[in-house]
Formats: C-alpha cells, sequence, structure tokens
C-alpha cells in the first residue's frame, strides 16, 4: 500500500515537472523567436541561457508558485478522474491526458477571469498558445495514465 | 465659559489625533487626514490652497473645498469602465484654467457595441461649480483590449501647450509596445484640443500612429515635464525593472525586448538589458518599488525637496526623493513611509504635499504634509 502511495505521488510529480518543462521549452520558444524577429542577438548561448531561465524561473521564481498551482489544479482532476473510472470504461490514458487538458483549460481559460483577464501564464495569450498548453497537459496526463492508471490496484487513483 | 473651554480642549485633542509629526532623515513634515473613505482615489488636482478635484477609480470626480469633501459628486463626467485597474484615473488642470475653466480626465471606457472590450479614453470639460460641462472626447486608445490592466492613463501638459498622455501595453499586449501602428505602450502627444500636432515623430508616415510619441513603455503613471521642457517619466516593470526615463521624440524605450524585470510568472522576459538602437532607463528598480505618481517639487515649504524629483510607490509603500542633476539621478531617499501604499502625490500651491492612500479592499485617504511650524 504504501509503495503504491509512493508509486502515485513519484509519477504524479514527474507528471507535474514533464509540464513545467514543456511550458519552459514553449515560452522560450516563443519569446526568442519574437526576439530574433525584432532584430535582437539571439545566439545559441542566449537559447540555453533562456531556456535554463525560465524552466528555474518558472519553478521557483514566480511572484505567485506556478507549479503549486498547476499540481493544486491537476491533483484535483486526478482525483476526479480516479473516481469516473469506476463507472467509465475508457482507457486510463485517455482519461488522464483529458484531465491534463482540463487543467490548462482551468489555467488558462477559468482563472484568468477572475484576474482581469489577464494571462498569467504568457504563453497562454494567444489561442495557438491555450491549444500548446492543453497539449502539454494532455502529455503529462497520458504519462500518469500509462504509469499509474493501467494497475486495477490504482483505481482510486 | 466652562463648556466652552472643554469644547475647545476637546477640539485640539480631537485634531491632535488626526495630525502627527514626523522627522525621517531630516525632512520634519506634519501630516493631517483631510478625508477618509474615498472610493479607490487615483489622482488630484489643485485649482486652489483650498479647492482640490479627486478622482476616484469607481467613476466619481469630487471636490475637496477648504477640507471638506462635496458631497454630491461633480455632474457631467463620462461613465467610466470600472473594473480591475480600470476606471476614472488622471485629473490635470490646464494650464490656463482660471480663464477657460478646462479639466482634463483620463479613464477606461467601454466599447458600445461590446461590452466586454474597453479602452484607454482621454476627455475634458469646462468645470463650472459642481458641474463639468461641453465633455468632449479628445482621444481613444486603439485597438480595443480585454484585459483590464495597463492602462497608463497619466496625462501632462508640455510646454508648448500640447498634452502627453500615457497609454500602457494592457499586460497581454506587451509586444505591440515595439510596433507603431497602435497606441499600446505609448506615449501619445496631442494638442490641448485632441488634434495632432504636426510635428510628432511620426505625423506624416503611413501607417504608423501619427499621435506616438514615443514608443516601447509598459505601465506608465508617473509623467512630469520641467519648466524646461525636459519630459520625465517612470513606468512600472514587471516582477522587477520599474524605470525612470527621460522621454524623447520618436525613441524606442526598449519593452519588451529589452527589459530588467521578468514575468510574474517566474518566466524570462528578454535575456537582454540594452540595445543600441533602444533608450537605457535613467534609473530602475529591482525589486519594483510599483511607482504610481511623481512630481518635481517647485514649493518653498520643503527647502530641502526643491527641484527635486518625488515618486509616490505602493510597493511597500512610500515618498521617495530622489535628486537629478544633469539628466542623472544623484541620490535617492525615502521621506515618507508611514501610510502604505501611496497612489498618488501632487504639490499645493502652498508647497505642501497631497497623497492619495491606496490600503487594498480599503477606503482611501488623502493626507495633507505640511512643514513643522515654529508653534508646533
Amino acid at each position: 500500500m504504501v509503495r503504491k502511495i509512493f508509486k502515485v505521488i513519484f509519477h504524479f510529480i514527474i507528471a507535474i515537472f514533464i509540464m513545467m518543462f514543456l511550458i519552459a521549452a514553449h515560452s522560450s520558444s516563443l519569446n526568442l523567436l519574437w526576439l530574433s524577429s525584432m532584430n535582437m542577438p539571439v545566439t545559441v548561448s542566449t537559447i540555453i541561457d533562456v531556456f535554463y531561465g525560465d524552466f528555474r524561473g518558472l519553478l521557483f521564481g514566480g511572484a505567485f508558485p506556478v507549479p503549486v498551482l498547476i499540481a493544486f489544479i491537476c491533483l484535483i482532476l486526478f482525483l476526479l478522474t480516479g473516481i469516473l473510472r469506476r463507472w467509465l470504461r475508457f482507457s486510463p490514458v485517455f482519461m488522464y491526458a483529458m484531465s491534463g487538458v482540463a487543467t490548462f483549460l482551468v489555467v488558462t481559460v477559468v482563472l484568468p477571469l477572475g484576474f482581469n483577464n489577464i494571462d498569467l501564464i504568457a504563453n497562454a495569450r494567444t489561442g495557438i498558445g491555450k491549444s500548446l498548453l492543453c497539449l502539454f497537459g494532455a502529455a503529462a496526463g497520458a504519462y500518469f495514465g500509462f504509469f499509474v492508471g493501467r494497475s486495477k490496484d490504482d483505481e482510486q487513483m | 465659559m466652562m463648556n466652552k473651554c472643554k469644547h475647545a480642549v476637546f477640539c485640539l485633542m480631537l485634531s491632535m489625533s488626526c495630525m502627527s509629526i514626523s522627522t525621517v532623515y531630516g525632512f520634519d513634515y506634519k501630516s493631517e487626514v483631510v478625508i477618509e473613505n474615498l472610493d479607490n482615489p487615483w489622482s488630484i488636482a489643485c485649482i486652489s490652497n483650498s479647492d482640490w478635484l479627486v478622482t476616484e477609480l469607481s467613476g466619481s470626480l469630487r471636490r475637496v473645498v477648504n477640507g471638506e469633501l462635496q458631497e454630491e459628486p461633480i455632474a457631467g463626467v463620462p461613465e467610466a469602465f470600472y473594473y480591475g485597474q480600470g476606471g476614472l484615473s488622471d485629473v490635470v488642470l490646464h494650464p490656463n484654467f482660471n480663464e477657460n475653466k478646462y479639466v482634463y480626465l483620463t479613464m477606461s471606457a467601454a466599447d458600445t457595441s461590446n461590452k466586454k472590450l474597453n479602452f484607454l479614453k482621454v476627455v475634458r470639460g469646462e468645470l463650472h461649480k459642481n458641474e463639468l460641462l461641453n465633455v468632449e472626447t479628445i482621444f481613444e486608445s486603439k485597438p480595443l483590449r480585454k484585459t483590464r490592466a495597463h492602462y497608463g492613463a497619466r496625462l501632462a501638459f508640455m510646454k508648448d501647450g500640447s498634452i502627453l498622455i500615457s497609454s500602457g501595453d494592457g499586460f497581454n499586449h506587451r509586444e505591440q509596445a515595439q510596433l507603431l501602428d497602435n497606441h499600446f505602450g505609448k506615449f501619445i502627444r496631442l494638442n490641448d484640443d485632441g488634434s495632432i500636432p504636426k510635428n510628432n515623430p511620426y505625423a506624416d508616415k503611413e501607417g504608423y500612429k501619427p499621435e506616438v510619441w514615443s514608443y516601447g513603455h509598459r505601465n506608465q503613471q508617473g509623467l512630469v515635464v520641467t519648466k524646461e521642457g525636459l519630459v520625465i517619466a517612470h513606468e512600472h516593470g514587471p516582477k522587477g525593472g520599474d524605470e525612470l526615463n527621460i522621454i524623447q521624440p520618436g525613441k524606442n524605450y526598449g519593452w519588451p525586448a529589452i527589459t530588467y524585470g521578468v514575468d510574474y510568472s517566474g518566466a524570462v522576459i528578454s535575456p537582454f538589458t540594452e540595445h543600441p538602437d533602444m533608450e537605457q532607463p535613467v534609473k530602475y528598480w529591482v525589486p519594483s518599488i510599483a511607482p504610481s505618481s511623481m512630481i518635481l517639487y517647485s514649493g518653498d515649504m520643503f527647502p530641502s525637496l526643491k527641484n527635486d524629483l518625488l515618486i509616490s510607490a505602493l510597493k511597500p509603500g512610500d515618498v521617495r526623493q530622489l535628486k537629478f542633476e544633469e539628466d542623472e539621478v544623484v541620490s535617492e531617499s525615502i521621506i515618507i513611509s508611514e501610510f502604505g501604499r501611496i497612489r498618488h502625490i501632487a504639490e499645493a500651491p502652498d508647497g505642501s504635499l497631497l497623497l492619495l492612500t491606496d490600503q487594498r479592499r480599503k477606503k482611501g485617504k488623502l493626507i495633507r504634509i505640511s512643514a513643522v511650524s515654529e508653534d508646533s
């Protein structure tokens, strides 16, 4: 039982890391593309610096804790998915992937309604950006579903 | 007789309870809470030593006469879009106010066809008694925005009588600050009637907004024009990177291609802090102080402040004195820090300072700062 709980927690943390890694990569790519279009001197070392800065900054440097916010919403939705799996016969990979999508729908569509319509994650300012973030949520959710949800013992999560 | 004495003592004690004397870094002052219970006060303009106009973000223009808040707001003020950081913002008197009675107001306003969209608007009207008459719109920012943040919304008169308006980047539209076909992240220069001066830097360039005076700004809420015509402005940075700039026509101030701050999420906005074609701030703050307004003190009441910049700040909440020599800031000191978030600072004709506080979820106050007289 304890081993199972640790397994779930481990894969949940990895899923959040996957999300944060993809958000950082997305943020860096968008910014660097725009900066490059403005004739700013983007070099290989700039790319490495920006990606490292984004990953570290998003994890630890925000005015609000982005990973905690995402993890909190994700945790609620994964728990809900675990309950729904008792009645719905979809594959766990699909169901947790949908939970990941829902996590980013909450972050990019619902939360801004309470914050003067401003997007808390800059990458989410466009429709394409929002879609990509949802895709990242799906990837992280699919990972979690693949490693955790397959086991019949783990139906609670 | 006894009752009169008791009454006098009571009044004295009451007035002393509202007034305090402070000394910070050799700057002696007494403070007096003139008005409480203002609804998100944003800006103050002095008609005289005893007649002031105060805007409340919620949409009211209030008049304070002899320290008394007039019960009814000034009539005739157009409806403001009061959400988030939007609402009725700056109030500025025309330099010839005594003759023409013109009052200029900046505000956010809802689009008439789609109430979810809004924009920055500047109006002017003639103030007669307690009513604004002949109100006309002299500027509307384009394109419309969905966000309710970063309006800028400061206004100042330039030496030649034209007006300069700060138009913020709308938060979500930061990259637009680098493009000249829109009003996001710009200083806008207009004649006092709203027409476009022919000598604006982009007045005759196709595809550019002819009103634009400078670009690459974020959320500029402090604006001062010196007697010599020098334009000094400060703007909120993101997480870190608040800036003080000398504004010149046609110049690019860099946001968001160069910045000393990072995104609120912690992500990098730009790894660059300088570029040959972009202006450097004369001063920047990391971490942010959230500068909210600025004056160039010209009064005689506080000789130690004369000709210095005074900046009000929201974070943690103070007034700073910046000594400014030959386009450089040579010193900075906090002179007032006891009132929390300060939204606006103004100088009354007698040289006293007027502060508007901006406590979140609490009513704002109007506080008068004056010199400690010999007998106090």
